[in-house]
């Protein structure tokens, strides 16, 4: 089994009283996406900067490449590239400056990455920052951390700003860091760009983790809307006894049902009553997403399957 | 110490560097090019001072005012040169962390592969930097000024006085700076640093009135860099020392509480 790349094991964090975070544990692997969710002040911002080593746990470990996390620590973030949620950049500095400070600092030069990157995100790099629109000083946050090439890259909603074209080349972006080996935490507010981007993804709401989960199985334990066509109207008595259905409707020789898991059996007494065809509507993350947030039960959600 | 940071300090601080200098030498100058009227002045002024009440003469040390080293204790040292050093002291102590992590920049700048201590070491080196350049200022504008208005003065008082400023300016650099690292907010730094030096200036100022204030001079900033008058008697050995030792343990606190503490966004 390879090494985690980025680890959390009951990741605590408390303001005072005030709880931050509570109990988040999960792994990113080596050359995969995890995707962060959770809706504003759920967490992920605290999650992610203790995993950088600003915040000081109240309890748990957090492990970077297999050694632990603090605030002490400093020789790790060399692998490291952090975007913060919302970058404080120096704005007297030219983009070309302040990224030239931020590799120097690095002992790293740089400079192939850096106007590549500017190339690709079509980025005036000699304008000042204070000039540069928002969508444009995240351009520059963007490109501090992923510059350096680092193994592990942990983004707190790097598309925040960003117009649809430039979103997709940072998606591209991220598949190419991806290809290379490197493990990235991404928290994002656009589901559709988690779930185009992610392998897997963690869900957390007021402090407290839902779930981590890969979507390919979310999606699987997700209610479902089916259409069924038959050649002559079919009684919806006949799906009575199937497991995991509900909500069956008639409308002449078509049957709409729901379905959580499994559709097997469905098609399978469906065949018997000559089923000519069939239309599954799977949910989206957005959907997943709200109904285990708003739903507020992560157990009853996993259980349902 | 980080050199591209240090360097980096130096670039953004520039201007505002730039200003007090400026400042500095022309109140130097300005001063320096009254005296001779003073001097020409000085029966009339014996005899003004004289009815002058006496606790004001104590309060701004008039003592000598007509000799050169007199006048320019009384006008320079005892306030003016003082203020520069410890506003651009206070100043570069509250932007080394407090305003890093007030303009968020401090989660960019504390995430590189550096240590905390080392970020705050290099902050404060450059601090330090910025009051010896000041002390080199002030040493020039005063050898070569008072040339013009014929006032003699070895180079080692004028060196004793010119580094009595940064004395005052490197204590109060570092309790901006233990203040920013403790709150984090620039207004916190620079308030609580320009509180304590107004605070100090007025003990030191009232203590030939007030025999309180006069029992605690031994542990006032402003006694350590000016009480033996540099300029006549040069910088006390002891008090110089006492001055650096308190600068270093204040640096030292400000580092230790910057490594062990969240950095607020």
């Amino acid at each position: 089994m390879p090494t985690s790349a980025i680890s959390l094991k009951g990741v605590t964090k408390f303001y005072g009283h005030e709880l931050g975070v509570m109990d988040v544990t999960f792994e990113v692997l080596p050359g995969e996406i995890m995707g962060f969710l959770g809706p504003n002040g759920a967490g992920k911002t605290t999650t992610m900067r203790a995993l950088v080593g600003l915040l000081k746990l109240t309890s748990g470990q957090a492990y970077i490449l297999g050694e632990e996390v603090t605030i002490y620590s400093h020789e790790m973030r060399k692998e490291i590239g952090y975007l913060p949620g919302s970058p404080g950049l120096y704005e007297n500095l030219t983009g070309w400056e302040h990224l030239r400070f931020l590799a120097k600092m690095r002992d790293c030069d740089c400079t192939e990455e850096i106007r590549s990157m500017a190339e690709r995100f079509d980025l005036d790099l000699h304008r000042r920052i204070k000039d540069l629109s928002k969508g444009n000083q995240q351009k520059i946050g963007v490109i501090q951390a992923f510059m350096h090439r680092p193994s592990i890259l942990i983004l707190d909603e790097p598309t925040s700003g960003l117009d649809p074209i430039v979103q997709r080349e940072f998606s591209a972006l991220v598949d190419e860091t991806q290809s290379r080996g490197a493990a990235i935490l991404l928290s994002s507010h656009v589901l559709s760009e988690v779930e185009h981007l992610a392998d897997r993804v963690v869900i957390i709401n007021d402090g407290k983790q839902l779930l981590v989960d890969e979507i390919s199985n979310l999606k699987k334990r997700t209610l479902r809307t089916v259409d069924l066509f038959f050649g002559s109207p079919i009684p919806p008595e006949v799906f009575s006894r199937v497991h995991g259905i509900k909500d069956v409707h008639t409308y002449g020789n078509r049957i709409t049902c729901t379905v959580i898991g499994a559709e097997t059996e469905l098609l399978k007494v469906a065949v018997e009553h000559g089923l000519e065809s069939v239309q599954t509507h799977e949910s989206n993350l957005d959907e997943i997403f709200f109904s285990i947030v708003e739903g507020g039960d992560p157990n009853g959600y996993s259980t349902i399957s | 110490m980080a050199i591209p940071l240090f360097l980096k300090v130096l670039k953004d601080q520039r201007r505002g560097f730039l200003g007090w200098s400026i400042g500095l030498v022309a109140i130097v100058s300005i001063q320096l090019s009254v005296f001779p009227t003073v001097r020409s002045s000085a029966e009339g002024l014996a005899t003004f001072l004289k009815n002058y009440p006496e606790a004001l003469q104590k309060i701004f040390r008039m003592e000598d005012y007509t000799s050169g080293p007199g006048y320019l204790s009384t006008e320079l040292f005892s306030f003016m040169l003082p203020l520069i050093f410890i506003a651009v002291g206070t100043g570069w102590g509250a932007n080394a962390t407090a305003q890093e992590e007030e303009r968020r920049t401090a989660d960019l700048l504390l995430t590189l592969p550096i240590s905390r201590p080392r970020i705050l070491l290099t902050k404060i080196v450059s601090g330090i930097t910025a009051q010896i350049v000041l002390v080199l200022i002030l040493f020039l504008t005063l050898f070569i000024g008072i040339r013009f208005v014929d006032i003699s003065l070895p180079v080692s008082k004028i060196l004793a006085g010119s580094a009595s400023g940064a004395l005052l300016g490197v204590t109060f650099h570092a309790v901006a700076t233990l203040f920013g690292s403790i709150f984090g907010k620039k207004s916190v730094a620079l308030g609580g640093a320009i509180a304590l030096a107004i605070a100090g200036f007025l003990f030191y100022s009232l203590a030939p009135l007030v025999h309180t204030f006069d029992r605690v001079l031994g542990i006032n900033p402003f006694q350590w860099a000016l009480g033996k008058n540099p300029l006549k008697g040069g910088l006390d050995f002891g008090y110089a020392t006492l001055s650096i030792l308190t600068s270093i343990i204040i640096y030292g606190a400000s580092v230790s509480v910057l490594r062990s503490r969240d950095i607020s966004n």
